[in-house]
């Protein structure tokens, strides 16, 4: 009985089209990631078991550093146009088409308005800790009697109500619903700032808030830690 | 694909025959890197975003508002933040005031003075659910603890909790207790 002689198949399997699709869909991860926005300054936000994630397209964050210096930031250049102008128009300030565009480019600022043009016309952009931080209250305001944190935060969510009934960044995933407000603050900010900022968002009918806090495991208490 | 197309015997004037080496390249190694950075960068985005504490701030009062109903003080626990990472814990007001103090600090954390409280108010009234806290944070605490403490409200399910100005009379009960435990 001759013997059927089988062909001795190869084991190598070709990996070149598993490498293609390996890399094709890195480069998709690499483009698509988005960097986190930078901090104006260095925040050590306080631990919570909390982990729920924060709301991250269509905000306006108020940050709070440890000196109780308070930052605003938009994420969405069309309100940070509009929300600009706005807050032009209504205390006599004009700014030029080349300072828009740079505060579009800005992840947050800490300037008084009546600093903004300077801020915005330096050619190096100043540190966050160089800045002097949003007048909270109204006693420091640089806009008359009004507090410049609540003007902020009030002609931010009207443009973004405004544009969204225009239809103009309803594309835009997460902006089916209203602006969402984000505190990011310093665990060693001293907390009648936080009242201060709690007492415009009430003012405002601003009843919801989202504060940053980092994970951490179970059976913490929250202390602020020093560095 | 891979292979790169041979490219003959080259060599010294084609005299010595070399031998003819596969050009097949064995990705492997390359998929495994591959497949490491995609997931590197698929965990990196997701938890890269920042978790977040839901807070709902009570709204302006309004003066057309019916006003609200009384809530007996022997079912308030009232949370004043100080200062150096402690909080005083009071319950009830007046005579049958209870005051107990903890820390932030690992060493004594507010569950146990807390669930003390809690737990004469089940006595007394049923169910966890009929405390009421008030969080009152002082002019020296800061915003850490105040996180800690809401952080704690979420752990320990209270659902009734809300923010509240100190007043005068809060800070003297407050400076009190501390001159009353030292």
């Amino acid at each position: 009985m001759s013997k059927v002689k089988m062909k001795r198949q190869s084991t190598a399997v070709d990996m070149t089209a598993m490498c293609d699709v390996a890399f094709l869909l890195l480069t998709f991860f690499i483009l698509t990631s988005k960097f986190r926005p930078k901090d104006p300054v260095d925040i050590t936000t306080p631990g919570s078991q909390a982990e729920k994630k924060a709301k991250a397209v269509n905000v306006m964050t108020i940050t709070l550093d440890k000196s109780g210096k308070v930052f605003f930031g938009m994420d969405n250049p069309m309100v940070k146009e509009e929300a600009l102008k706005k807050i032009g128009e209504e205390n006599g300030i004009t700014f030029t088409a080349e300072e828009i565009e740079k505060f579009k480019a800005l992840e947050a600022f800490g300037v008084p308005l009546n600093n903004m043009k300077e801020f915005l016309g330096k050619e190096v952009a100043m540190e966050g800790k160089d800045q002097p931080g949003v007048p909270v209250d109204t006693a420091s305001s640089s806009i008359g009697k009004k507090s410049e944190l609540m003007e902020w935060l009030r002609l931010t969510s009207d443009t973004d109500s405004e544009l969204r009934e225009l239809q103009e960044i309803k594309s835009v995933k997460g902006t089916d619903e209203g602006i969402g407000i984000i505190m990011k603050g310093d665990g060693l900010a001293a907390y009648p700032q936080v009242g201060k900022i709690v007492k415009i968002l009430q003012s405002l009918e601003m009843n919801k808030l989202q504060m940053i806090t980092a994970l951490k495991g179970a059976g913490g208490s929250g202390e602020a830690k020093k560095e | 694909m891979a292979e790169i197309a041979a490219s003959g015997g080259g060599g010294k004037g084609g005299k010595k025959r070399s031998k003819k080496l596969s050009t097949r390249i064995d990705m492997t190694p390359m998929v495994d890197l591959g497949f490491l950075l995609i997931t590197f960068f698929v965990l990196v985005t997701t938890f890269n975003k920042p978790s977040s504490m839901d807070m709902a701030l009570p709204s302006k009062p309004n003066p057309n508002d019916p006003k609200p109903p009384e809530i007996r003080q022997s079912r308030v626990i009232q949370c004043f933040l100080s200062t150096d990472n402690k909080m005083y814990l009071v319950k009830d007001v007046g005579e049958n005031a209870k005051v107990d103090s903890c820390d932030f600090t690992a060493t004594k954390s507010m569950r146990e003075p807390f669930n003390n409280f809690m737990a004469e108010i089940v006595r007394d009234y049923g169910n966890v659910d009929s405390a009421v806290v008030l969080i009152k944070p002082m002019s020296k605490s800061n915003y850490g603890n105040f996180i800690g403490v809401l952080d704690e409200m979420a752990v320990m399910k209270v659902k009734r909790y809300t923010l509240a100005d100190g007043t005068k009379d809060d800070s003297l009960m407050v400076l009190n207790a501390r001159n009353r435990r030292k």
